[in-house]
């Protein structure tokens, strides 16, 4: 008579299992990034898949700015977007790397309210926008407001990252190590805690980076004229071009993002081997 | 190398007494470990003397220097945790140059200095690895050579052998015991592993409740120890009144010799100061327990004492758990000590 066991069949069928339901979950997810990126070679998409390969004309359209969608090429949107992103990431770095380190380092008063308030999104982007509005009207046309904007709404994302390295270490005995042989506390924090923090400060950049770069929300309330931010950009080309078009431009945010990340990781790696 | 002094040192956190008029010095070229349970206040000790805790009250001094509010990076310390702390964005060779690069040493010096160091140590082939991919003793070797690369005027070692296995741990003890001595470096060294501060140390504090109970060699530690807790922590000792040995002691002439205990006196004996077989003690073996080449009894004795007896294997082949014995004790090792407070 047949029996149950369930160790064996765990062991015959769990792990192929557990790799179907993984592969088809990654396959689900990556799957509208991957034909966003191969439709932009496309030259129509009518039905289930593209079809009309090989051709760079919906890349001609946004690298040039000859599309319908915008008015300005994807270049300077782009450049201007990284700009404000890479200046949103400056301020989070400055700000953001102290907080998560007295955070994780040393116990104060009013420790866990700063904690909160540092890694919650406390508000939404369209809320923050119309606050700078408000608050600032001056400020508002020009891209100070985006920078300080992205910087806010993306902070927690950098100190939970950078508190997540710091906890990960022994932080108080790596500084009074480095202390006890000579090192300033100053010269403690650039040279021992900072650079034993790396991989999540690049992870905290990156995350920050790519979300600021591609914010919408507060930046279509905040923007008022000028060089569109990215988003602005896609949006425009999205709502008044073709959806091909909208992919050629969406794949050079894809290309960016890709390129942002390699070059950080190669910082990263060099800071590491450079020699005292 | 220095000479270093407490004197009457106190730290507060708070309504929290950690150190309390703890005064002791530290010979120059002498290890002297710090010893007692968890919370008695012997890392903040060393962490007073490294600096990074500032005494409420007292004066900290190497030789004559009063250093009690120098910052640590001057007091020029050598500091080995017990978690390592190495830096693992530099290699096991820029770990130990750091210290000489933060006093300005020349490149070519400090590498010299920290190749020397790393052979001595044994572990000189691995200079350029990076510390994370090292085994916990050989993290720990690369600490004592990051923490004596800057030569330091005292060694601050705390718990350094803590999570290592038993092997080596043993392994190390050594080395570094010959190292130290070899090296004549003042050395604080803070655990709460008596075996270690006994086989390494030329003295023992004895820490209790942020007071020093007792600072004597590691023979006078144990073989007489000041008051119960000494008694206590240091080995396994029976505490006992004059009735459990019934009548082996003479209590009044035992307190004669020392009136300053004032008719407080408790009688502490070890476990191995007990003869089994014949003597005017009468007990009953309540559990016993195989150490190997010894075995440890508790028995009870008639006024209901309960003590821990150690005795050659040999000798207790027949014995089991319910059986009476009668057994003696050598009272040239019995000592007096104050009654625990």
């Amino acid at each position: 008579m047949w029996s149950f066991r369930q160790g064996s069949l765990s062991a015959r069928f769990g792990r192929p299992f557990v790799k179907l339901v993984l592969g088809a979950t990654v396959v689900f997810l990556s799957l509208p990034v991957i034909l966003t990126f191969v439709s932009s070679f496309a030259a129509e998409w009518v039905g289930s898949l593209p079809s009309g390969f090989l051709t760079f004309a919906n890349w001609n359209d946004v690298i040039a700015g000859t599309g319908v969608g915008a008015d300005v090429s994807v270049g300077s949107s782009l450049l201007y977007s990284a700009g404000l992103a890479v200046g949103g990431v400056l301020i989070n770095l400055c700000v953001g790397v102290p907080i998560a380190y007295a955070v994780a380092r040393y116990e104060f008063w009013g420790r866990s309210w700063v904690n909160v308030f540092a890694i919650l999104p406390l508000a939404p982007g369209i809320i923050l926008g119309i606050a700078f509005l408000r608050t600032y009207p001056d400020l508002s046309t020009s891209g100070i407001a985006l920078v300080i904007g992205y910087s806010l709404l993306k902070s927690p994302y950098m100190v939970m990252a950078v508190q997540s390295s710091f906890q990960s270490m022994e932080l108080q005995q790596i500084e009074e190590s480095a202390r006890s042989l000579g090192a300033s506390w100053p010269r403690t924090f650039l040279t021992v805690i900072i650079p034993n923090a790396k991989e999540g400060i690049i992870a905290g950049s990156i995350i920050c980076w790519t979300l600021a770069a591609a914010e919408f929300n507060f930046s279509y309330i905040v923007y008022s004229r000028g060089t569109p931010p990215l988003s602005i950009f896609l949006y425009n080309n999205i709502t008044n071009a073709s959806f091909l078009n909208a992919a050629a431009a969406v794949s050079v945010f894809f290309l960016l993002i890709a390129l942002v990340t390699i070059a950080l990781q190669i910082v990263g790696n060099q800071a590491a081997v450079r020699r005292l | 190398m220095a000479t270093i002094t407490l004197d009457t040192i106190t730290k507060q956190f708070d309504s929290t007494t950690a150190v309390d008029e703890v005064s002791l010095t530290i010979n120059d070229g002498e290890v002297l470990g710090i010893v007692g349970p968890s919370g008695c206040g012997k890392t903040t000790t060393l962490r007073l003397i490294a600096g990074f805790e500032t005494a409420t009250e007292g004066v900290i001094q190497y030789d004559d220097e009063d250093v009690t509010h120098v910052p640590p990076e001057d007091r020029n310390v050598g500091l080995v945790f017990q978690g390592y702390a190495l830096f693992n964005n530099m290699t096991v060779r820029q770990n130990v140059t750091f210290g000489p690069k933060m006093r300005g040493v020349d490149k070519q010096e400090r590498r010299e200095r920290a190749n020397e160091l790393l052979e001595m140590l044994d572990i000189g082939e691995l200079a350029d690895r990076a510390p994370k991919t090292l085994s916990g003793g050989q993290q720990q070797r690369v600490g004592l050579a990051r923490a004596l690369a800057i030569e330091p005027r005292i060694l601050l070692l705390d718990e350094p052998m803590t999570g290592l296995d038993a092997k080596l741990k043993q392994t190390l003890r050594q080395e570094l015991g010959e190292l130290l001595e070899d090296l004549g470096v003042t050395t604080l060294y803070v655990t709460h592993d008596q075996e270690q501060a006994m086989s390494m140390c030329d003295r023992i504090a004895v820490m209790n409740d942020g007071h020093i109970e007792q600072v004597s060699s590691p023979a006078g530690i144990y073989e007489s120890p000041a008051n119960e807790f000494v008694a206590n922590f240091i080995g396994t000792s029976n505490i006992v009144s004059s009735d459990a040995l019934q009548g082996t002691i003479d209590t009044e002439a035992t307190e004669s010799i020392d009136p300053e205990l004032n008719g407080d006196a408790r009688f502490a004996i070890r476990p191995t100061d007990f003869v089994v077989g014949q003597g005017p003690i009468e007990a009953d073996i309540k559990n016993l327990f195989y150490l190997g080449e010894q075995v440890q009894l508790i028995v009870t004795t008639s006024d209901g004492t309960e003590l821990t007896v150690h005795c050659d294997r040999t000798a207790v082949d027949d014995f089991t758990v319910g059986d009476q014995i009668t057994m003696d004790v050598d009272t040239s090792r019995i000592h007096t000590v104050a009654r625990q407070s």
